[in-house]
């Protein structure tokens, strides 16, 4: 595995107590390889991100696991060890490009400045690369663009000099943060053929976070889905959308709207999501599952492996947890 | 961005003309009578008339006003009751001192302000982050009459590090030159008498400083707050740039706005002269004497005053809005967005 996170756990210290946003979560990624990190809001899956790039902020820590990158363990290491990986070997594109450039720099510079960060490039071959990169991302006109400012831009060129920055030092890995849930539906489709096309030229590895099974199925090679900060499960993604295992994993895909359906109203998962500093004693989910058992609401169901695949669910295996 | 400056000087005649409405009447009708105070208490009332006469007070009120704006355009606001000097003589020797110390005042303030609010915001909730902030809140709210004159206890009379008033020792005022003494001894080479000026600018400038360099202080934290929890510092750090460069570069510059804007009004109202700073340390500047002027209901002085004080004013604020666009490359002034 290029990049492998072992029993990572990230914990939020709040008013109420302590959220742990990222618990026991592991998973890896293979060189050109696409994986998609499924989940709704606060299943922990962008903090796994940001623990992953070391930008986990105060009250935020990673209290325990490995991220293991070339035999190297990130966790631990100091903020100027990570500055040497971060946007070099390791990059990151955001939800929000309307907001993830600075406002007062020229994008062009905003660019070259990884570039002249992590290489030992002039000025002059900075700016080559710079724009090489926005060419790269399909900007037209790149000499001219490089001079724009943010907000010259539409968001969706925004996201495309944000991938041209995070690509622009050949990154082994690249994280992409729900890249495309701020953009229309067209410019999706471009955002996202678009990593995967520099996937493949590059042969990066790209860790996928996003709430949009429709993007998942387009992309990605392996899904991991979280929820309440752990794996629920994890497959190929063929396996996700045909058969899917776990019930939480089952509903997200039942309130897809079909085509070639008629229904009057979506299907959706009862409930709602339980607060993060009181989850309940047994299987987070089990407040809302269709096929709760007594059992559940006392134990939680361990990870394991069905058949080349993994789900924590007592549907499959009755093996418990064991570090609660 | 020419046109828009030209603009806006056109935009103070009208101020200029309230202004100069407003202080006129009200002293012709707020102050007291300046003949005898001119002319002393034991003036007949023969030589109080005589006088009235002599500098227009007798004429209808619109018409002294007309009088006065006729001649304040041409550049002549009349002479000082008291000395008979042309009133921009009079201002203009006084002028320096106060220009001096506000510079002074505002480079301090701003190094310092900008230092420990930007510290404060990085070290948020932190033991420094609390004591900077309750430092400058003592600092926004003591009296600086008092802190000047706890600072002459306690430097000049208790230590004796420094001289307590002037702006210089009588032997060694530089002659001629701008007025700016720690200029003018520089230009001269008389590198005695530039320490002895510095030595006598710095207990009067820190007082002065404190307020505004307290107002800085706090603007740069909540104003860096703000910036550092933008969505591009996220990105900076992403691009593994040391986090100096990320709170400085990234944040910094883009929470300077409000900050230029604070240190532009600051400097305006420290040009307009520090009447307390000034008189605890026998400052010769323009505030000391306007407030001698209007005990003295000297009208000439009091007016042309006034009306520069207002066009400083007007000019810092023009000033902080040419600096906007040039800190900010969304704004363009006098372009329609295409």
């Amino acid at each position: 595995m290029l990049l492998e996170v072992e029993n990572l756990q990230t914990e939020f210290k709040v008013k109420r107590g302590t959220v742990k946003a990222v618990n026991n979560v592991s998973f890896g990624v293979e060189k050109g390889e696409i994986l998609a990190i499924v989940g709704e809001s606060g299943s922990g899956k962008s903090v796994s991100s940001l623990s992953i790039m070391g930008l986990i902020r105060n009250p935020g820590k990673v209290t325990g696991g490995k991220i293991m990158f070339h035999d190297e363990n990130l966790v631990g290491k100091s903020n100027k060890e990570m500055n040497k990986i971060r946007g070099d070997k390791i990059s990151m594109i955001f939800q929000e490009p309307m907001t993830s450039l600075n406002p007062v720099y020229k994008i062009g510079d905003q660019i070259m400045e990884s570039i002249l960060t992590h290489t030992e490039l002039s000025k002059t071959e900075a700016k080559e690369t710079a724009i090489k990169m926005l060419d790269l991302v399909g900007i037209p006109s790149p000499e001219k663009r490089m001079d724009d400012y943010p907000h010259q831009m539409s968001g969706g060129m925004r996201q495309r000099v944000m991938i041209a920055m995070a690509l622009s030092c050949n990154p082994e890995v690249l994280i992409a943060d729900e890249p495309t849930t701020a953009l229309d539906v067209t410019i999706q489709a471009q955002i996202l053929e678009l990593i995967d096309r520099l996937r493949n030229k590059i042969g990066m590895a790209v860790l996928l976070i996003t709430h949009d099974l429709g993007v998942v199925a387009e992309t990605a090679d392996r899904v991991v889905v979280m929820y309440c900060g752990r794996i629920v499960e994890q497959a190929d993604v063929k396996d996700i959308f045909t058969d899917p295992l776990h019930p939480y994993t089952k509903g997200l895909l039942e309130s897809i709207p079909r085509m070639e359906e008629d229904r009057d109203r979506l299907y959706m998962i009862k409930g709602v999501v339980p607060d993060p500093t009181k989850l309940p004693k047994g299987c987070s989910f089990a407040d809302r599952c269709e096929n709760c058992m007594e059992k559940c609401k006392e134990h939680m169901p361990a990870l394991v492996d069905v058949g080349g695949r993994k789900v924590r669910c007592f549907l499959y295996s009755d093996e418990e947890e064991v570090d609660v | 961005m020419i046109k828009y400056i030209i603009k806006r000087l056109l935009m103070l005649i009208p101020v200029l003309i309230g202004v100069s409405i407003i202080v006129f009447f009200l002293l012709r009708v707020c102050a007291p009578d300046p003949a005898p105070v001119v002319l002393g208490q034991h003036a007949t009332q023969a030589s109080m008339d005589e006088w009235r006469e002599a500098n227009g007070l007798n004429d209808n009120v619109i018409v002294q006003y007309v009088n006065f704006i006729k001649g304040a355009v041409k550049g002549d606001f009349g002479q000082s009751y008291y000395t008979n000097n042309s009133v921009l003589n009079e201002i203009g020797s006084r002028f320096p001192a106060t220009i001096e110390i506000a510079i002074f005042a505002i480079i301090i303030a701003t190094i310092f302000g900008i230092a420990i609010g930007v510290i404060a915001a990085v070290k948020k909730n932190s033991i420094i982050d609390n004591a900077s902030m309750v430092l400058s809140l003592v600092g926004v709210s003591i009296p600086i009459f008092w802190l000047g004159i706890l600072f002459i206890i306690l430097f000049v009379k208790v230590l004796g590090w420094l001289p307590a008033s002037g702006r210089i020792d009588a032997m060694l005022r530089p002659d001629g030159g701008t007025g700016f003494y720690l200029i003018d001894t520089l230009v001269q080479g008389n590198f005695e008498a530039f320490k002895n000026a510095l030595w006598h600018i710095i207990l009067p400038g820190v007082t002065l400083a404190l307020y505004t360099l307290a107002i800085i202080s706090r603007m740069t934290r909540s104003s860096m707050l703000d910036a550092l929890n933008q969505d591009y510092i996220r990105t900076a750090r992403s691009k593994g740039i040391g986090e100096g460069k990320v709170v400085i570069k990234h944040g910094l510059r883009n929470a300077l706005m409000p900050i230029v804007t604070v240190i532009g009004l600051q400097f305006g109202s420290l040009l307009g002269g520090a009447v307390l700073t000034e008189t605890v340390f026998a400052w010769p500047g323009i505030g000391s004497y306007t407030v001698e002027c209007i005990t003295k209901s000297d009208f000439p002085v009091i007016q042309a005053v006034v009306l520069i004080i207002a066009t400083i004013f007007v000019l810092m604020n023009l000033i902080v809005d040419i600096i906007y666009a040039f800190l900010d490359p969304r704004i363009k002034y006098g372009k329609r967005e295409s």
